[in-house]
């Protein structure tokens, strides 16, 4: 979060179940921050369920990134 | 996070043990902020608002309580307590630059300088040894500012503050003009501010660059060995620019005075004189330089800008000492007016 | 007394955050050690009943913002011995460490069936926690082991997900009539008491167990199954504490204990809460006895602005789109879950190498030069948080 705060585009890797504790941490920042949010747990994944959570986020994270590249 | 914290089994003797081990401080010891003198050193402010923005890099804006609690750390007493609010909100100008000062690793510090009846008031000296120790206001209120920064800033030495190796001007940096001395108007004065008005300028300095000049005695000479003195090539004023002190002697003002120059003469003639040749710039610092977009003016680089960057004033006692005072460059000379308290109305 | 902490608290599950956070707001100087991620046992519960507080990661992070809030520092050094005493000495992972007072929250161990190939098959089919793992089961039949409030509570969990759920009560159940009620009204969820568990099935990943009733034995085929029996208080962690039967610990003068490691605890959320704040309650207690205390202003106090929603300043970054890079928290397969992302971008952006970062651990703060040095360097960095 600190990285927004000094201009950089800093997209969180979050997983659902963080979700929450790091919204937490961005109010007490009073920051909003990018949030690509995966499926829990991510520790424990083998190569084939890592490559879904991958697959799966690899969209929103593009279009996160065009976005802010004004791409889009 | 409670603004009042108990210490459990620390007492006053312990006190100091106490507090370093939190990291508090800046090594030297400190008043126990208790809630009592905090109450009392607030008593001084009551009426005015701090009109404090957040401190980097901590982003945190201090409270009323937690200010005075570091300007009663640092030994101030109540009356000290405005000099101190003034010089910290000069601080946060964004010119002034806090966030980078206080994460550079140049060794500068918060330079206070005061103007105005403020100074007899509170006893800060602008006479002999005004740069050096031993009078309360000068090291209390300078200390005060530096703890401010340091401790609601957060921006501990070692942590946040990567000074390379800092300088004693970082425990204390604080001086009156000489204003009673001064052939020149007062240093506030000639920054726009009301004859007789308390005025606080800050700007991120290194500590004072001694010029000894024992045996001149008319202008030109003064001018020769100042403007050697400035000439060199290590400050950063000579690539990030910014701006740069010059603190007369009373004794080198005078002889200004008497052969006619004014202070802003003063400071023409060292733009002029004040030149390094490129021959003692090494080529790889010559690259260094023209990669920040400095070149030689000629055969010689210039000290900072123009003329405009180097503020002349009067401050010291009997002798043959004028001080230069480099900056960090990225920062400017940012001036507050002290705040006073509202008449009581009876 | 010299001591590096007020007050240390060894957990920071429900128990030990509210313990640590009621010695923090009384302004003691409070560290809690827990070496998985905050909230302990609640982390594992997606839904919360008998209590206010939403979900049980929702409510981690409410207590862990309350507690980090109050001041208390949290670490993820293992606590290995605790030895008490005046002050009292921690072994950690990080070095000994002296507190004036500790608090012990450290819960129970995961749940074991106790049987042979039992650890091969932790995470390829053995897991305790049905939030984190219930989405790896879905439509696909699983059993739970054990008699308690927990065992309840993950088996409704889990009956979301997967396609039918056993619960094989060792004797008979102890868990409350509503949760009783709401295991019967499931119709994915069946009761079988009396249930052993004599042997696992499965080569590499779980395929199945034996169950053995007054029936006999049979073979029942589950994708996962999820013990909560055997679990285990943290006896031996504090020198000289005795512990009861199931290796909870007894509290003896100076050694507090909350939460269910505390022999005698009521396993709820409710009372590990209270069980937390009174531990923390009696560790001010116990320091402000010990000696006098001197009370000042913090002169590091300082409260965040209204609006401070907009960037804090330009770092003077000459850093352009083609200058993106991957920051990971070093979690287990947080690295590779952002170089398979960083790759994708990678392609998409055209973009010839991506830069690399790594905190040294998940649980501190980014260093301030890493995130100087990333600032200055790229446009754009994405971040693994959490785990």
């Amino acid at each position: 979060m600190e990285l927004e705060r000094r201009g950089v585009v800093a997209p969180l890797v979050v997983t659902e179940t963080f979700l929450p504790l790091v919204q937490a941490q961005a109010r007490a920042r009073r920051v909003q921050p990018r949030l690509l949010v995966v499926p829990h747990p991510v520790g424990g994944l083998n190569e084939a369920e890592l490559a879904g959570r991958i697959e799966g986020a690899a969209a929103e994270l593009l279009r996160m990134a065009d976005e802010a590249r004004g791409l889009s | 996070m409670s603004a009042v914290v108990d210490l459990p089994g620390v007492t006053e003797e312990s006190w100091q043990e106490e507090a370093y081990r939190r990291g508090w401080g800046d090594g030297l010891p400190l008043v126990a902020p208790t809630p009592a003198r905090v109450a009392a050193a607030l008593a001084a402010l009551h009426g005015i608002d701090l009109e404090l923005g957040p401190l980097p890099p901590s982003g945190l804006v201090p409270t009323r309580e937690s200010f005075a609690a570091n300007a009663v750390m640092a030994g101030c007493r109540p009356a000290d307590l405005p000099v101190v609010l003034a010089a910290v909100r000069a601080l946060q100008a964004p010119e002034y630059n806090l966030h980078g000062v206080l994460a550079t690793t140049h060794p500068c510090a918060p330079m206070v300088v005061v103007n105005g009846p403020v100074r007899a008031e509170l006893g800060i000296n602008s006479g002999g040894n005004c740069l050096g120790q031993g009078t309360r206001a000068n090291a209390v209120i300078g200390r005060a500012v530096q703890l401010v920064a340091t401790h609601v800033g957060g921006a501990r030495p070692g942590v946040m503050d990567r000074a390379t190796q800092g300088g004693p001007a970082k425990y204390t940096f604080c001086f009156g003009e000489n204003e009673e001395e001064s052939p020149f108007p007062p240093f506030s004065v000639r920054r726009g501010f009301a004859p007789g008005q308390s005025v606080v300028t800050v700007a991120a300095t290194e500590g004072p660059h001694n010029v000894n000049d024992h045996g001149g005695t008319t202008a030109e000479d003064l001018l020769l060995t100042i403007a050697g003195t400035m000439a060199q090539p290590g400050s950063n004023n000579v690539y990030v620019k910014g701006p740069h002190f010059l603190v007369l002697g009373p004794e080198h003002a005078a002889t200004f005075a008497r052969d006619g120059w004014t202070a802003d003469a003063v400071r023409d003639a060292l733009w002029e004189r004040a030149r390094i040749p490129v021959s003692r710039v090494s080529e790889a610092n010559q690259r260094q330089f023209e990669d920040w977009g400095v070149v030689p003016d000629g055969d010689a680089y210039t000290v900072s800008t123009g003329p405009e960057m180097l503020h002349v004033l009067v401050a010291g006692g009997a002798g043959k000492h004028s001080a230069w005072i480099p900056s960090f460059g990225a920062t400017a000379a940012v001036s507050r007016a002290v705040p006073s308290r509202p008449v009581d109305r009876a | 007394m010299s001591t590096d902490w007020d007050v240390a608290v060894v957990g920071a599950g429900t128990a030990g955050l509210a313990a640590a956070r009621v010695a923090a707001e009384r302004g003691l100087r409070v560290v809690a050690y827990e070496r998985m991620s905050p909230g302990g046992q609640l982390v594992n519960l997606t839904v919360l009943h008998d209590h206010p507080g939403g979900t049980g990661p929702e409510l981690v992070s409410a207590l862990t913002a309350a507690a980090e809030g109050a001041g208390v520092r949290l670490s993820c050094a293992e606590v290995t011995r605790v030895h008490p005493g005046t002050p009292a000495r921690l072994e950690t992972a990080d070095g000994e460490v002296a507190a004036g007072a500790v608090v012990i929250a450290a819960g129970l161990s995961a749940g074991r069936l106790g049987l042979p190939g039992e650890e091969a098959l932790v995470g390829r089919g053995i897991s305790t926690c049905a939030g984190c793992d219930g989405p790896l089961f879905r439509g696909r039949p699983v059993a739970v082991v054990g008699d308690d409030e927990w065992t309840a509570e993950e088996a409704l969990e889990l009956a979301g997900y997967a396609s039918a759920v056993t619960v094989l009560v060792p004797g008979e159940p102890r868990w409350s009539a509503a949760r009783a009620a709401r295991l019967a009204a499931d119709e994915r969820v069946e009761v079988v008491t009396g249930a052993a568990v004599t042997a696992l099935r499965g080569e590499g990943v779980l395929s199945g167990v034996v169950v053995r009733t007054a029936d006999g034995e049979r073979e029942l085929a589950v994708a996962g199954v999820f013990p909560f029996v055997n679990r285990r208080g943290p006896e031996g962690l504090v020198a000289g504490l005795a512990a009861d039967a199931d290796g909870r610990l007894v509290p003896e003068d100076g050694v507090l204990v909350a939460g269910d490691a505390r022999a005698g605890a009521e396993q709820s959320l409710t009372a590990a809460e209270a069980d937390g704040r009174a531990a923390g309650e009696a560790a001010v207690a116990a320091l402000a006895a010990g000696a006098g205390s001197l009370r000042v202003v913090d002169p590091t106090y300082g409260v965040l602005p209204e609006d401070d929603a907009g960037p804090v300043e330009a770092t003077g970054s000459t850093a352009t789109w083609r200058d993106v890079a991957l920051f990971t928290n070093s979690k287990p397969n947080a690295t590779e879950l952002l170089r398979g992302l960083g790759a994708r971008l990678q392609a998409h952006w055209e973009l010839p190498e991506l830069g690399f970062a790594a905190k040294d651990s998940a649980s501190v703060p980014a260093d301030p030069d890493q995130i100087d040095w990333l600032s200055q360097r790229f446009k754009m960095v994405l971040v693994a948080v959490g785990d």
